[in-house]
């Protein structure tokens, strides 16, 4: 079985590829619509001929402090086949943080936003 | 013959102390260890070992703090469940790990199923003295 390393090694090499534009990831509103507690969009991408997809959800954890329940955010990366069905579910490596961040970056526009924003002359908007 | 009251005083003072923590306390650690199994349980769905060694390490702690209030094969059971979950902690092998993590959430649903009969037998018996 591969290790977790290994798993942060893959995730790296798919956030340097999203930020050097050689990766391209679109959002998919079908698959958010099979999943529960979507926070945001899901994204999927086509990487060496297997379909990933990220996506940021929500999920109730027990809290002993406060013998209650609280939310929590956490990160999916998945292996899923052209339907949507997942296949095999990633280890929840640190770098998968990093990797959403970095696909939100460049698919919402904002890495273009600001590179553009910052060479325009001052006083023009 | 004054010890042997004295004994048997302290021995009763005892047990009904005993009997009332029982009482009070177990109801709310079935409930936190229902909680740190669903935890438990989420955190091998999203294969988060961080997680999974929290939930655990605090599933662990609320079997030993009660293992003193249960008997024969429940305390047994419980003892079991807290030993195992210390080796699956201290295992390095991830594969093992995880295959660790399945076995102890099922004897931890079992753990907290005794648990469940036993505060409901409490119950029981409580309101039949009354």
């Amino acid at each position: 079985m591969p290790t977790e390393s290994e798993w942060e090694q893959a995730a790296q090499r798919m956030i340097d590829l999203t930020e050097s534009g050689n990766l391209t990831w679109q959002v998919n509103a079908e698959i958010k619509s099979q999943r529960e507690n979507v926070e945001g969009d899901v994204y999927m991408a086509l990487v060496q001929g297997r379909f990933i997809a990220v996506y940021e959800y929500k999920s109730q954890f027990y809290d002993e402090d406060i013998d209650g329940w609280n939310p929590r955010n956490e990160v999916a990366i998945e292996f899923i086949d052209l339907s949507g069905v997942l296949q095999y579910r990633w280890p929840a490596v640190p770098g998968r943080w990093r990797l959403l961040d970095a696909i939100r970056c460049v698919v919402s526009g904002a890495r273009d936003f600001l590179k553009q924003f910052l060479t325009q002359p001052a006083g023009t908007g | 013959m004054g010890l042997i009251v004295t004994i048997w005083v302290l021995f009763r003072v005892r047990n009904i102390e005993k009997a009332f923590l029982k009482q009070a306390l177990l109801p709310s650690r079935m409930r936190v260890l229902r909680g740190h199994i669903t935890n438990l349980d989420k955190a091998i769905q999203a294969k988060n070992r961080q997680l999974a060694l929290q939930a655990l390490e605090r599933c662990r702690s609320v079997l030993t703090a009660s293992s003193g209030y249960l008997d024969g094969d429940r305390r047994k059971s419980s003892e079991q469940t807290a030993q195992a979950i210390e080796r699956v902690c201290r295992s390095a092998n991830e594969d093992e790990f995880w295959t660790g993590c399945e076995t102890a959430l099922a004897r931890l649903h079992g753990v907290h199923e005794g648990l469940k009969t036993l505060v409901k037998e409490l119950e029981w018996r409580t309101k039949d003295a009354n």
